[in-house]
């Protein structure tokens, strides 16, 4: 559109955004609009200027937000102390998610509330987690006050019933650094005092010195085994007693051994032990746990409904409303819910009209238009002005909340353990304590005082310590190589379940489609000044497909208009310099419809504008399919069953049938249709992934093998799944997916590595020749080469999958 | 040769004296955030200094 090319050139001062025309100056700065500007005044009155000195324009524009958010809730104290970590007289600590942070100008603002916001004592950001701990005086200033100040500038914090679920995680985390740090300064330790027992230093050191150094292991060995090693003889017992093996329960029996021996060598005064192979083999498997538990902390992976619903409704009782928790909401409230905030619960419209859009729930792209006394579900947001609702069902038996009640949703959360590592070190184990056997009977034979001795140089040797540290090692490898081209994955265990996918399930609407846009562009009928009136009149109504007109033209003029009248259901209308403009409906728009727009698939649902009676054009609002859909398709089409399923009508079955198997497309699908069929996929022997956005797919999501949920903003709100995909980075999912695979051959390679070792190593000991030196050596460069290892050929992987 | 009892002791006491300093520096939220002092060391500010000391002590409260 040439007419705004001109302006174009100068952008806001406060947020980047180009200037258009109603662009507002202000002491020698520009700024898209007011709100931009008023921001500005908030920081230069505060002195705080250095925001716009750290990064160019880090504002964040406030127009796509809705500034009717009411926080009123925040009075009610039953809610602040739901947030608060702590609360006192004088100091009350919240902490809020903030997704809107983005920068290092951010950071400034925000560690510097307590000059905008009087009262607030100190404020500490956490970045990475975007995460705000803000001290207050509950005295000076409330908690409403403290969030009002932070949306006034554009950081509105994300508050929701669940609060902070992944604080527990980061702790479970520091429990493994402090384990680390204990094994790693023992370790050092021991090796240092171990080196003289390598080399003949008794023509050096006298008997004494000999001794006092295997007693200093020998204590400096107690914390290792007894606090950093404590977790692998918990888990191992726990799955000694469900009589079953795992990996910890191979490694626990090579501590034991090495333990045992050492113990016995040193107090009996043979030999010195192993003790610095012990204290290095559970240092580096330390390291390797580390690793694995690594996740991307500013992202939640298991969020459910209470996390997406309002905290708190307006309740009208009589003449006075209040703000209350949605979960004191009773049966036959009376409730007001405001333009674009969520329904809490199942309900029914007391009075007028309702645009809800049902995207959320059902997939479905159209608004719903609701009559007074229709039924409105929980979920539904609402498109227009201010609704007065009676609720009829509670929260929790909601439509939507019921589908939570599925079992999918109560499965056990898995035990984090690799299914990989547990199936290889089972036959790890049985092979041991073959071997072990053998050995033991062979020398009780042959030469019965080395029957001790051999017994446990097997146990030490065949350590799975290889095989533990290259899974983890791995995985976190590939999950870093995922996450910097958008995939995140809930934990490293979810690179098992992505390889082993063979069928895929995609959502239609905001998975395939990209959202809010009309595939018809306008007629080329229409002047540069019509589409301006086109637009100017669209702007004023809040109905979805006014805004998408608005949207389209992209139209910033301010005309005088007048006569501007909305008939809810049929259309608009409005007098622009003596024009009359309409849109909407084929009756609301009366006039002659010209053949050329009537032709198309009949006039239902259609929308029409007209400029002084005649018809200039007509259009459906359809969603567009991703530009890059053929490519998606084509790739995974050979390696993977493809399906559709879609809460939408079935208007696009054609043009996805081109691209995907026919009967294969399912539409009109409710979220519990997708949930019994992503399970019957299941019971038919598939390996399914879901991908999809919305909470309609939350079922399907958790049912699913592998749930992938995509969004434009990672750090939105998102449905419980195992991987969080950037919506950008589609078309890299068959990347991803080959990954994966290769990451299973990268485990094997690593697996060949363990057992060369393991041969080596082995070939001394049922021998009886395993010395602690040639132990010593062995272990360290085994872990070292295996570290190298897979780091290289994740490397290689990536590379070969076109990902680094 | 006897040194060595003394420089073994020596050792020992600055090692073990890092690891508590290493420990006590973990429980109290040094490392919890490892991104944002790296760019709030940036800020030229004067007024920061008394808050600063104030966040020293967040981690009591919050853990």
């Amino acid at each position: 559109m040439p007419l705004f090319q001109k302006t174009v050139s100068t952008v806001c001062y406060h947020c980047g955004e180009p200037c258009r025309e109603g662009s507002v100056s202000f002491e020698n700065y520009q700024f898209c609009c007011s709100g931009c500007k008023t921001v500005y005044e908030i920081i230069e009155n505060n002195g705080l200027c250095q925001y716009y000195d750290l990064e160019n324009s880090p504002g964040i524009n406030l127009t796509g937000i809705s500034n009717s958010k009411t926080w009123q809730f925040l009075d009610d104290l039953k809610i602040t102390r739901q947030l608060s970590d702590f609360m006192s007289d004088n100091l009350t600590v919240v902490s809020f998610h903030i997704p809107t942070m983005h920068c290092s100008s951010c950071i400034y603002l925000l560690e510097n509330l307590s000059r905008l916001a009087k009262g607030v004592l100190s404020s500490d950001v956490n970045f990475l987690k975007k995460e705000i701990t803000i001290k207050f005086d509950p005295r000076e200033i409330s908690l409403r006050r403290v969030v009002e100040t932070l949306s006034s500038i554009g950081y509105s914090p994300e508050i929701s019933l669940n609060g902070f679920e992944n604080r527990k995680t980061s702790k479970a985390t520091k429990h493994v650094v402090y384990q680390i740090a204990i094994a790693g300064f023992c370790f050092g330790n021991i090796m240092i005092l171990s080196l003289p027992e390598y080399f003949d230093v008794k023509s050096l050191l006298t008997e004494n010195f000999i001794h006092l150094f295997r007693y200093l292991n020998l204590f400096l060995i107690m914390p290792v085994l007894f606090f950093s090693a404590s977790d692998y003889f918990k888990s191992s017992w726990n799955a000694l007693r469900h009589k079953h093996s795992n990996m910890d329960v191979a490694i626990t029996m090579g501590i034991l051994g090495l333990s045992i021996q050492s113990f016995y060598d040193v107090l009996a005064g043979i030999g010195g032990g192993y003790f610095d192979s012990l204290s290095g083999l559970i240092f580096f498997l330390l390291i390797g746990k580390f690793i694995q538990q690594r996740t991307f902390q500013a992202l939640s992976f298991d969020r459910d409904y209470k996390s997406y619903f309002p905290l708190a409704i307006t309740r009208v009782k009589g003449e006075e409303s209040k703000s209350i928790n949605v979960n004191d909401l009773m049966l036959e409230d009376e409730i007001l819910v405001h333009n674009k905030e969520l329904i809490p619960a199942d309900s029914i419209l007391e009075k007028g009209e309702a645009f809800i859009d049902y995207s959320f729930v059902t997939g479905e792209s159209r608004s719903v238009l609701c009559c007074e006394g229709d039924m409105i579900y929980a979920g539904g947001r609402n498109q227009g002005s201010i609704l007065r609702l009676r609720v009829i069902k509670t929260v929790s038996q909601s439509y939507l909340t019921r589908l939570w009640n599925n079992k999918a949703f109560n499965k056990a959360e898995e035990t984090g353990v690799s299914k990989w590592a547990t199936q290889l070190s089972n036959y790890f184990t049985v092979t041991v304590i073959a071997l072990a056997l053998i050995t033991g009977i062979y020398w009780k034979i042959h030469n019965p005082a080395l029957v001790m001795q051999t017994v446990t140089a097997v146990l030490i040797v065949a350590c799975p310590c290889v095989l533990a540290l290259s899974i983890p090692f791995t995985f976190g490898q590939i999950m870093s190589i995922l996450g910097k081209k958008g995939m995140y994955l809930k934990n490293s265990q979810s690179i098992e379940k992505l390889a082993a996918v063979d069928t895929i399930v995609f959502d239609k609407t905001g998975t395939l489609t990209v959202s809010d846009n009309i595939d018809n562009t306008f007629n080329e009928s229409l002047s540069n000044e019509e589409r301006q009136w086109i637009a100017a009149t669209a702007s004023q109504s809040l109905h979805p497909i006014s805004r998408m007109i608005k949207g389209d033209i992209n139209g910033s003029e301010n005309y005088p208009i007048t006569n501007w009248e909305e008939t809810i259901g049929e259309g608009i209308r409005a007098t622009i310099k003596g024009n009359e403009i309409k849109i909407g409906k084929r009756d609301f728009v009366s006039g002659d419809i010209p053949e050329e727009f009537d032709n198309e698939q009949g006039s239902l649902g259609k929308t029409y504008i007209s400029v002084n009676g005649i018809i200039k054009t007509g259009f459906a609002p359809i969603q567009k399919l991703r530009g890059d859909i053929k490519d998606i398709a084509g790739k995974l089409k050979g390696r993977f069953q493809l399906y559709i399923l879609s809460g939408d009508n079935d208007s696009q079955r054609k043009t996805l049938s081109k691209y995907f198997p026919y009967e294969n497309l399912y539409f009109r699908q409710s979220p519990q249709d997708k949930l019994v069929f992503i399970e019957s996929l299941k019971e038919s022997g598939k390996n399914v992934m879901m991908i999809g956005d919305g909470l309609n797919d939350a079922g399907a999501l958790k049912t699913s093998d592998f749930g992938i949920t995509v969004t434009n903003d990672i750090h939105s709100f998102t449905p419980s799944s195992d991987a969080i995909m950037d919506i950008n980075q589609m078309g890299l999912l068959p990347n991803f997916a080959s990954l994966a695979r290769d990451t299973k051959k990268i485990v094997t390679g690593a697996l060949v590595f363990s057992i060369m070792y393991n041969c080596i190593g082995l070939s001394f000991a049922v021998r009886g020749h395993l010395l602690p030196w040639v132990a010593a050596i062995l272990m360290p460069v085994s872990s070292i080469t295996v570290v190298l290892y897979t780091k290289l050929a994740s490397m290689a992987a990536a590379r070969k999958n076109k990902l680094s | 040769m006897e040194i060595i009892f003394m420089l073994i002791a020596a050792s020992f006491l600055v090692a073990i004296t890092f690891l508590i300093l290493f420990l006590i520096s973990m429980r109290n939220g040094q490392f919890d955030d490892m991104h944002t002092p790296s760019i709030r060391i940036l800020f030229d500010n004067n007024t920061k200094t008394e808050t600063k000391l104030e966040n020293g002590k967040s981690g009591d409260i919050n853990s």
